[in-house]
């Protein structure tokens, strides 16, 4: 594929980006709450675009996001419609919803943004170190 | 976690897709102009459908989540701390003022002593009810809890609301009286569950300047106060024989009228190199109790005190009478 894995580090209101092009394993990690979050998050979509248009191997996103914003809450329903559309298009996809032990909110918030999306998913209980 | 159907606020939004989806399905549709468009219309359509849908609940979890934060939030200050914490009005800086509190100290006498041979599960229990029916009554009188320091309980009054010196230094008072009462209720109880040793609390109040407000770093604050006030009240508390209540001479004239005191003694005080004046807190005057009339006349030589409800004219007169007889 012609195109560079990409890593945001984590900060203190936006999460760590750590897409491996070569292992095709995507993970978000960290809480989301950026004065902007499409500023924040338009170049992940912009690779996830180009990502989505090459890759033709199956693909593993992990996502743990323990607060996210509203605004941060949109990107990810937006990054879960390519989502969708790349299942659409044939490609597999596999997407770990990681939820922390005990938080119902953090549960449903998961259970809220991919329930009705047709594509494997999987919530996936961690304890909070 | 098993997920329950909620009324569907979108119910209408439904019901316009699956009649376009219903459109879309007949026969003749696809031999229309539009329907390319109208297919991605309504797929577009589903999808923001879908995404208000995500948002609108995943907010509602966030709002349940602040509302859970908040309530425990009310467990850890007092309530009138919690409120200026909440409010975006308040800087959260470091930044204090000067202000006239009244302050109380108290502390259950000997409880390491007397809790030494307990099981530290049976003391903790202990502890927390102690702690617990002592922070119901600094709530009801609107005391801000600066902090539990073992057994010992901080407790000031004036900020961060302030309402009048005076104000203050009463419902100090009654706090401390409550508890006193509340801790020889909770001993009958304590007693009977099989714990033999009474405890018995001091308490100390004093009122004064103080300088209040955030101390710390800005990467961890304490909201607290210091100053010699603080330290009176704490030395008052140490001075105070069990189950008494010391008050600071700048407390008694703000609510002598109110309370029943001891006469003044003269304290030495560590920190203190001047005799402090305080007074021992004998109880809180009830409404008729204050109508009383306080007759005194040193050169005569007499002073009465009467409470002309439970005493009339006649019962005036026929004493009288008998002290002439």
């Amino acid at each position: 594929m012609n195109i560079q894995s990409l890593h945001v580090p984590l900060k203190k209101s936006t999460p760590a980006v750590d897409f491996d092009v070569d292992n095709a394993l995507l993970k978000i990690e960290g809480e989301s709450y950026p004065e902007n979050a499409y500023l924040f998050f338009q170049d992940v979509l912009k690779w996830l675009e180009e990502f989505f248009a090459q890759c033709d191997r199956k693909i593993t996103f992990e996502i743990k996001i323990p607060y996210m914003n509203t605004s941060s809450t949109k990107v990810f329903t937006d990054i879960f419609d390519m989502v969708e559309d790349f299942a659409g298009k044939g490609g597999e996809v596999l997407v770990r919803w990681f939820y922390e032990e005990d938080d119902e909110d953090s549960y449903y918030n998961g259970v809220e943004l991919l329930q009705e999306l047709e594509f494997p998913k999987e919530m996936v209980p961690y304890l909070d170190e | 976690m098993p997920q329950t159907k909620q009324p569907d606020i979108f119910q209408k939004e439904k019901e316009l897709i699956d009649e376009m989806s219903r459109i879309a399905q007949q026969e003749d549709f696809e031999a229309q102009d539009i329907h390319g468009d109208f297919k991605n219309l309504l797929k577009q359509y589903k999808r923001l459908l879908r995404q208000t849908e995500a948002l609108t609940k995943t907010s509602d979890n966030t709002q349940h989540k602040l509302i859970t934060i908040q309530d425990r939030l009310g467990r850890y200050v007092s309530p009138q701390l919690k409120k200026k914490i909440l409010s975006l009005k308040e800087k959260v800086e470091i930044q204090t003022r000067r202000r006239k509190l009244t302050v109380f100290f108290s502390d259950i006498k000997d409880f390491s002593t007397i809790t030494s041979h307990m099981e530290s599960e049976a003391l903790s229990e202990l502890l927390n009810r102690y702690l617990d029916e002592m922070t119901v009554i600094i709530h009801k009188w609107g005391g801000t809890l600066d902090k539990y320091i073992g057994d010992a309980i901080m407790v000031f009054f004036g900020d961060p609301v302030f309402e009048s010196d005076a104000k203050h230094a009463m419902q100090c008072v009654n706090m401390a009286l409550d508890m006193r009462d509340r801790l020889k209720e909770l001993q009958q109880g304590w007693f009977s569950e099989g714990y033999q040793e009474p405890l018995h609390c001091r308490m100390g109040i004093a009122t004064g300047y103080c300088t209040v407000g955030n101390f710390g770093t800005s990467e961890r604050m304490d909201y607290t106060i210091i100053g010699s006030t603080v330290n009176l009240a704490a030395r008052l508390e140490d001075a105070c024989d069990v189950d008494d209540i010391l008050i600071s001479h700048e407390t008694w004239g703000l609510v002598r009228d109110h309370t029943i005191c001891s006469h003044p003694e003269a304290l030495s005080l560590k920190g203190f190199t001047q005799p402090q004046i305080a007074y021992k807190l004998l109880g809180a005057k009830d409404e008729d109790e204050q109508k009383i009339l306080h007759l005194e006349n040193e050169e005569l030589g007499y002073s009465i005190k009467l409470n002309p409800n439970r005493f009339s004219k006649q019962d005036l007169i026929e004493l009288i009478e008998k002290i002439q007889l």
